[in-house]
């Protein structure tokens, strides 16, 4: 494969995780998969970086080029399998960071304003959402979902947190895409969680349990979506939602579920749904004790 | 029902590109159930479970991709595992089916036979592109608005002098051939031809037809300034005579905003001369004029449209009744939700998607009750002062430029609708919401479900503080439209709204609801 050390690739943005990558593998890289918009590269512990042009969502495990410099590194990669020495392709020295949102209660709305959110987040959801993955009633995937949600939900209201996460795990690999739609649900169940404060007796085990877990029970690509979501990473648009629903107005959760949509075919929308379920079941459970 | 498979080891697709497959193959009649997807043990549970897993497919691992099919003939699978392996090898580079070309000339020479250009480009290259259409010999349909009046006169001109269509600017109906352009409805074919210089007028017509048992030829639209002195009505002329020419049109239409008088002259002096049956329907224009030519004036979109489908069927064109359902029952709805009010509530609060719906709501409601407050009035001293905040009686065109900023048009999305229902009901002078749903090509999927939640909370707001909300609400589609008509009314029904058959018939029943209070 042909390296390019004099004209190297514009990166506009690299994930934080992106950077700790490099460090481990010496920036030698596999090609795992090529698709329109994406590129993959993983390394021997199966950590993956995703290549994407610009315009599309930042994440820790992304690096986000310019249009002209995603379709010349793609120009540049033969065909999967292939060893990719990224810091000879991709100049980063001038990309920003991309670092996650944190977050704290002095950021947090009161809690009408986000319970009016969640319904006002429930109503565009319902609208505009896909319906082919969780969120439609009438899909085969929400079908076999529903009595694992319900039993979910059942567990938290009741305050058995454990079981609740061991029934979150039933979803991974449930569904439809390249990443399934019950990774896609667990995702923003997550970001919720994440995004509400959740302490350590909701989130029990859980996130340790999907990166043990989820390994054998998905898909690589959807296993390090999973296991960056158990360790508090999320995509940016993912991160724009909950933030827009936990710290905005009904425009900015407009403006981020239009963002948000335009992950994969349905993932948006599912992460979206379990967003949504995440937000319900804490929401009153935590903002009782403010 | 046989099952058939097809794995793809180690296999990363897009999911576009799955969901596209998925699609593909259910839409096939010999396709009962298809799965695609990876094959990670909850898959195959789920395979399982609707009968389609396998010893072979139950080996797969998450990183493999299964397309599973029960189906009726199974020699057909071939054709659908070509189709697969056609769209996962799909490149756009390849020139295929899925070759986008980037200009017009390009498009040209990829379909040289092509004869008509659809155009939605930003104003300022609008205007450009049609002219090359024209000059291509091409007709064209120019959704886009912001072009100039001159550059229009321009355009017409150019393509009556080569015999062209030029609808447009800011036409945004027609049906060509019965092939439906931008936002139109499926209606049955038939020999009625229409030229209408109003979209959601035209589609009001057309749907109305359909229920009347008639059916149409053509549906050529001209853009909203088509009537005027600058224009001339050069399309609506043109129209005219295509319409005299089409075999397949016994009965035409005309449809319009009022235009002036030289200009209605001259419409009417090209009907006269192509000796078909004509209905005229400028909305609340001069009846007198249309008669002198020897035509039929309309009393509203709706009686347009029942006067047509009389005169195709060989028929005296009688006046259309006022409403569908007796006199008698509906002054015993209108009573019953009169009941239902507490004292101060009096007004009604038209929220339209369709700008021509809007204005035949303003002239039918003016005509009893002397006046009403717009965003598109009627009289300058109805003008609203503030386009967000209704005043005594108002009807809002919710697709005019202010709502419509940075926006899709309310056609297409709901949001400005919702916003605005939830603002009414706050308002506790409110007696009456009224509302179109439009369907057809290019409008919402489900626009009854967009607005059914917030209809509901809105009458819940009423009802919580001791006051009743009545939503009248038109449907202005037919049974073949893409979004399940029946659906669509039974969504709103559901919600708790009123239906009504046309629009002239829910406006009437919301004035018969407010009239008294």
């Amino acid at each position: 494969m042909e390296t390019n050390p004099y004209n190297k690739v514009e990166a506009l943005k690299i994930g934080y995780k992106v950077k700790d990558i490099l460090n481990d593998t010496d920036s030698k890289l596999k090609i795992h998969s090529i698709f329109e918009h994406a590129i993959n590269l993983i390394d021997h512990s199966d950590w993956i970086i995703t290549l994407l042009p610009e315009n599309y969502s930042a994440g820790p495990q992304t690096v986000i080029l310019t249009q002209e410099g995603f379709a010349e590194f793609k120009s540049l990669v033969f065909k999967v399998m292939d060893i990719c020495d990224f810091r000879n392709l991709i100049n980063t020295e001038n990309a920003i960071t991309f670092t996650g949102r944190t977050i704290d209660e002095s950021t947090l709305k009161g809690i009408t304003r986000i319970h009016r959110n969640i319904e006002y987040f429930e109503s565009i959801l319902f609208q505009r959402g896909n319906k082919g993955g969780l969120l439609g009633e009438s899909s085969i995937y929400s079908k076999y979902a529903a009595p694992i949600i319900a039993e979910i939900k059942d567990f938290f209201v009741q305050g058995k947190y454990e079981q609740a996460a061991d029934n979150i795990l039933e979803l991974i690999g449930l569904g439809p895409g390249l990443t399934p739609s019950g990774d896609d649900f667990i995702l923003g169940i997550l970001t919720a969680f994440k995004f509400c404060l959740a302490t350590q007796d909701i989130v029990c085990d859980l996130t340790k349990k999907i990166i043990n877990e989820a390994r054998t029970r998905t898909n690589i690509i959807s296993y390090n979506m999973l296991r960056q979501g158990a360790m508090g990473g999320f995509p940016e648009w993912v991160e724009d939602m909950a933030f827009s629903i936990i710290c905005g107005n009904s425009e900015d959760i407009d403006m981020a579920f239009s963002k948000i949509l335009r992950i994969g075919s349905s993932s948006g929308s599912d992460i979206s749904a379990g967003m949504l379920f995440g937000l319900k079941l804490i929401a009153r459970r935590l903002w009782d004790d403010f | 029902m046989i099952s058939k498979w097809l794995i793809k080891e180690n296999s990363y697709y897009d999911s576009v590109t799955l969901m596209i497959i998925t699609k593909e193959i259910e839409a096939r009649d010999d396709v009962e159930n298809a799965v695609v997807v990876m094959g990670t043990d909850l898959n195959k549970d789920l395979l399982r479970n609707v009968g389609l897993l396998n010893d072979e497919l139950n080996k797969t691992t998450a990183n493999d991709l299964i397309i599973a099919v029960k189906m009726k003939d199974e020699s057909k699978f071939e054709e659908i595992v070509a189709k697969v392996e056609e769209l996962l090898n799909k490149k756009k580079s390849d020139g295929g089916e899925d070759y986008n070309p980037p200009t017009l000339d390009s498009a040209i020479k990829y379909m040289p036979d092509s004869n008509m250009v659809v155009i939605s480009l930003p104003g300022a290259y609008a205007a450009a592109e049609a002219k090359k259409a024209l000059e291509n010999d091409k007709h064209v349909m120019l959704f886009s608005d912001n072009v100039t009046i001159e550059q229009e006169r321009e355009l017409k001109e150019l393509a009556v002098s080569k015999g062209l269509l030029m609808m447009g600017p800011d036409c945004g109906t027609a049906m060509i051939n019965q092939v439906p352009l931008c936002f139109c409805n499926k209606v049955e074919k038939g020999n009625i031809g229409i030229v209408g210089a109003s979209g959601t007028g035209t589609q009001e017509i057309m749907v109305q037809i359909d229920r009347f048992g008639g059916g149409c030829s053509q549906v050529i639209g001209t853009g909203g300034r088509d009537l005027k002195k600058e224009i001339g009505g050069l399309m609506m002329t043109l129209g005219i005579q295509a319409l005299a020419e089409d075999d397949n049109t016994d009965v035409i239409v005309l449809v319009s905003k009022p235009p002036a008088l030289e200009i209605a002259e001259k419409v009417l002096q090209t009907l006269k001369k192509c000796g078909k049956k004509a209905v005229v329907d400028f909305i609340g224009g001069d009846d007198e004029l249309v008669t002198k030519y020897g035509f039929i004036p309309a009393k509203s979109l709706e009686d347009a449209a029942y006067k047509a489908v009389a005169l195709a069927k060989g028929q005296q064109a009688e006046e259309a009744p006022l409403f569908t359902e007796s006199e008698e029952e509906i002054d015993k709805m209108a009573e019953e939700e009169r009941k239902k009010f507490s004292p101060d509530q009096k007004y009604l609060r038209g929220l339209f998607s369709g700008g021509t719906l809007c204005d035949e709501a303003l002239k039918l409601f003016t005509k009893e009750f002397g006046g009403i407050y717009s965003n598109i009035p009627l009289t300058p001293e109805y003008r609203l002062q503030d386009n967000k905040k209704s005043y005594k009686h108002t009807a809002l065109d919710l697709g005019d430029d202010e709502f419509t900023v940075g926006r899709p048009h309310p056609m297409i999305d709901s949001y400005m609708r919702q916003q605005m229902i939830m603002k009414e009901a706050e308002d506790r002078e409110v007696a009456v919401l009224l509302m179109d749903v439009v369907l057809g090509y290019g409008s919402n999927e489900d626009p009854a479900g967009s607005l059914a939640d917030h209809i509901k909370l809105a009458k819940k707001n009423f009802a919580d503080r001791g006051q009743h909300l009545c939503v009248v609400a038109y449907v202005c589609g037919t049974k073949k439209d893409p979004q399940n008509y029946e659906q669509q009314i039974n969504k709103l029904k559901d919600a708790g709204a009123i239906l009504m058959p046309s629009n002239a018939q829910a406006v009437r029943f919301a004035m018969k609801v407010v009239r008294g209070l």
